[in-house]
């Protein structure tokens, strides 16, 4: 029984980690239509940062700063908010596709950064001995205190984000998305807008970097690969993309789905093929996937066809 | 030949489903005939040309040639069925040479492609001097030029131009012209958009002239030129239908 | 140290520059940036893999060379099968999208769970371990300066050449390319010429998906098949395309070679834990600098 509610509460603990970064995302491309390909790649950054604050020293890589928890996690936003900057300034003007190769190129950049910085990642090792709230609590209650902050950490972006989009910036913001050209003519600064909500976007997906490392208390490059910026995609895209609410739920549902093909996995397949097993989810999880958006592409909760950015016409608002 | 060449009735047509720009157009061009299509700026003129060819979404109506249903049909499809048509820009392949320019007009009839395309430096020499060249080092009127040879490689039935005269000098305008007479007089039915009113009824036998997505006027384009109407049609005033 | 690297990099460039030709015809003519492209240098390396295998080798090494002469059959069965592959994507994937209205960041989504799918079937399939088509030791050849190179990277060079001058025959004297590029300028005005947009599509998969088969099976030869070595790819063949400019296949050759050599110079410089980082600078440089690239329109 205990086991169950702590599988439970992990599960939980981990959907909302990945609802806060798929807030982030939602802001990218629901509601700015900006196509950000290395979500991974910001989560990292906001993991490594927190990690590199809170580690203690190691001969192998830099540590011993012991920032407290609150600051760190704020720090690592404020990192990955300056690196999200960075590309924004530069593909900003660009068209749409090319912001989607520089935000792979950047997450698959910081991947082998990661993996080869020894210095200051600890490599493929990673860091250990991060910071956790809660630490000295026993584990059944650490789960549950972890979910209780992370639930929290959600309820906030979740209402601050809210609170943006039904702003006057927020309602521009989506009249740009629907139509650039009639936007610009009255006068607002597309790239501007554009570049913000791609730089504010970011911000909860490093946030999210920093609370995962805080709950497992060490980071790697492994954990954070490629396939996660596809599984933050698939929640947002099964959610309904352009509403905030449906992104949290696309999180709950696909890491769901995730977890349940899993388990499925693990009891369907002969044992000498296991290590296959994450081949077979991968493989579930992508037919799905590309299933949905043929048949169902405004999700769960989205917006209904002919305004959804998933189907609009990118040639249509000018910017090719 | 029983019945017109192009027969257009009641046609609705547009880019958006929600936002018909060609409302309930009908008119028909006949073998051999000249027809200029007159109208303001937003008038629907070369989206109802799109709408033949297929390029536009058609919402309502039907339009035939030679009796058959156009209409649903993707617009390769429409076009082997014999229509040339020359779009108003963008009308010559600018990375293919003038002689590949051919070839593309000519594609749906490979076998025929090296007749024709000698056929068509023969009508119109200035093309067979510029073989080589890319459709993007020709001026405006030799790429206008190359934009009706190459519709007219399949031999189509009918001909859509679309402003065919513009930008061109008064002196290359004329050519072009003469040049669309000597097509119609093969009989070939040209249907043709023209902003300057004069230029198209004088090359035309009839005037069609589409107000807000709808014909408000029409007759032989010596007695539409005449016509008081004409001038009223254009600045928006009611007219009485023809 | 500085011939050898160049040419170090010309080898690795040619790899790239091939596949980067399928990009920029996908960019082109599909008008969407096809992430799942380079899970096709993944199938093609291993489709021939798997003729190899079933065959029991490629047959007795033919002179200075690794393989023997079955190698030019698996080659051919890679790029049949990754032909179909790369068709059954089109219909089963992006055609149905595109008929829906699907704009482009639709289809790059779709892709990347191709991508996924196609790496995972084939890690499925053969496993984490790396594989090699012969296990043959080679010679290398000296040229002057001093510049080692085995004969199968010279192979390379010779095979990537053939493949272009294909390529170019197809594209300039054959009319399935005449409608590729008349649908790549301007699809409307191809319609207007009677071309169905839908089969120059069809054989620009079949094109693409061949020449990223050929680029993973002499990546295959040269380096080794391991079922990530499309995704490592990825990033150098868009940095390659983008650089060449989109559209442009002497571009996409230039772009390749020129980041297979700079990749190999990037060592008397940085660390060499950021080699592989440099592909993402040259683009990074290449989107504030010129970003139509060199030859882009």
């Amino acid at each position: 029984m205990i086991g169950t509610i702590s599988y439970l509460v992990f599960f939980a603990t981990v959907a909302s980690i990945f609802a806060i970064a798929t807030l982030g995302l939602n802001l990218q491309w629901g509601f700015s239509g900006q196509f950000n390909a290395g979500v991974v790649g910001f989560m990292a950054i906001g993991a490594y940062a927190y990690a590199a604050l809170t580690a203690p020293a190691q001969h192998e890589h830099v540590g011993g700063f012991h920032w407290p928890m609150v600051a760190a996690m704020a720090a690592a936003m404020a990192a990955t908010i300056l690196v999200a900057l960075a590309i924004g300034v530069i593909t900003v003007r660009l068209r749409t596709d090319y912001l989607a190769l520089a935000t792979f190129g950047i997450a698959a950049a910081i991947g082998h950064l990661a993996l080869n910085l020894e210095g200051i990642t600890g490599g493929g090792r990673g860091v250990a001995g991060i910071a956790k709230p809660f630490a000295d609590l026993p584990p059944f209650w650490f789960g549950l205190a972890f979910l209780a902050l992370a639930a929290c950490v959600l309820l906030a972006v979740y209402l601050l984000l809210e609170r943006l989009v039904r702003s006057p910036w927020g309602r521009a913001l989506r009249a740009v998305r629907e139509d650039e050209i009639a936007a610009a003519a009255l006068g607002k600064d597309v790239d501007r807008m554009r570049l913000t909500a791609f730089v504010i976007g970011a911000a909860p997906m490093g946030l999210a970097g920093a609370l995962y490392a805080a709950f497992i208390g060490y980071v790697s490059p492994y954990d954070f690969l490629a396939i996660m910026t596809f599984q933050i995609w698939a929640m947002l895209i099964v959610g309904g993309s352009g509403n905030n609410a449906g992104a949290v739920l696309g999180a709950f549902v696909v890491w769901a789905l995730w977890s349940m093909s899993g388990i499925l996995v693990v009891l369907v397949v002969p044992s000498k093929l296991q290590v296959q097993g994450g081949a077979i989810q991968a493989i579930l999880i992508g037919v799905l996937l590309v299933a949905m958006l043929i048949f169902r592409p405004r999700g769960l909760m989205g917006e209904r066809l002919h305004s959804s950015p998933l189907l609009r016409d990118d040639a249509s608002t000018g910017r090719r | 030949m029983s019945g017109p060449l192009l027969e257009i009735r009641g046609l609705v047509a547009g880019y958006h489903r929600d936002l018909p720009i060609v409302d309930r157009a009908s008119l028909s061009v006949g073998a051999g005939e000249v027809v200029a299509l007159l109208g303001p700026n937003g008038a629907g003129k070369s989206t109802l040309m799109k709408a033949v060819c297929g390029l536009v979404l058609v919402i309502g109506g039907s339009i035939r040639i030679d009796g058959r249903e156009l209409v649903g049909l993707p617009t390769h499809a429409a076009i082997a069925g014999g229509i040339g048509y020359v779009p108003q820009v963008q009308n010559v392949f600018v990375t293919l040479t003038v002689e590949e320019n051919l070839r593309a007009g000519g594609f749906a009839e490979p076998r025929a492609v090296r007749e024709r395309i000698a056929e068509a430096y023969r009508r119109f020499p200035l093309l067979a001097d510029k073989r080589r060249n890319l459709g993007g080092e020709l001026s405006g009127g030799q790429r206008q030029v190359l934009a009706i040879a190459r519709a007219l490689m399949t031999r189509p039935r009918l001909l859509l131009l679309d402003e065919p005269s513009a930008g061109l000098a008064p002196r290359a305008a004329q050519d072009v012209f003469a040049a669309v007479h000597g097509i119609a007089a093969a009989g070939v039915g040209v249907l043709m958009v023209e902003q300057n009113v004069k230029a198209g009824l004088g090359a035309a036998d009839r005037g069609i002239v589409l107000v807000q997505g709808r014909p408000v006027l029409a007759g032989p384009a010596a007695a539409l030129g005449k016509d008081p109407r004409l001038a009223r049609a254009f600045l928006g005033e009611a007219v009485d239908a023809a | 140290m500085i011939p050898q690297l160049v040419v170090d990099g010309l080898l690795t460039g040619a790899v790239i520059a091939l596949g980067a030709i399928g990009i920029t015809l996908t960019l082109a003519i599909l008008r969407f940036a096809n992430f799942g492209y380079a899970e096709f240098l993944t199938v093609g390396g291993y489709a021939a893999l798997s003729a190899v295998l079933a065959y029991g080798g490629t047959g007795a090494p033919l002179g200075p060379f690794s393989f023997g002469g079955f190698i030019a059959v698996a080659l051919a069965v890679g790029l049949l099968a990754t032909a179909v592959v790369a068709l059954v994507s089109d219909t089963v994937v992006f055609r149905p999208l595109r008929r829906r209205g699907a704009g482009p960041l639709v289809l790059i989504f779709a892709s990347f769970g191709l991508a996924l799918v196609l790496r995972h079937i084939v890690l499925l399939v053969y496993g984490t371990q790396p594989e090699y088509y012969s296990r043959e030791i080679q010679i290398a050849v000296l040229l002057p300066g001093g510049v080692r190179v085995m004969p199968d990277q010279i192979l390379v060079l010779g095979v990537t050449v053939v493949a272009l001058m294909m390529l170019w025959w197809l594209l300039r004297r054959t009319r399935v390319g005449l409608a590729m590029r008349a649908v790549a300028e301007n699809t409307a005005l191809a319609q207007a010429c009677a071309i169905d947009p839908e089969a120059a599509i069809r054989w620009t998969w079949i094109v693409s998906g061949a020449l990223g088969a050929l680029a993973g099976t002499l990546f295959g030869l040269t380096v080794q098949l391991r079922p990530e070595m499309g995704a490592n790819l990825l990033l150098p063949l868009f940095t390659a395309a983008v650089l060449g400019g989109v559209g442009s296949i002497p571009g996409a050759v230039i772009g390749g070679l020129l980041v297979g050599v700079a990749e190999n110079l990037s060592v008397l410089v940085l660390p060499t834990s950021y080699k592989a980082t440099v592909p993402f600078l040259i683009m990074l440089a290449c989107f504030l600098l010129r970003p139509k690239g060199l030859f882009g329109k």
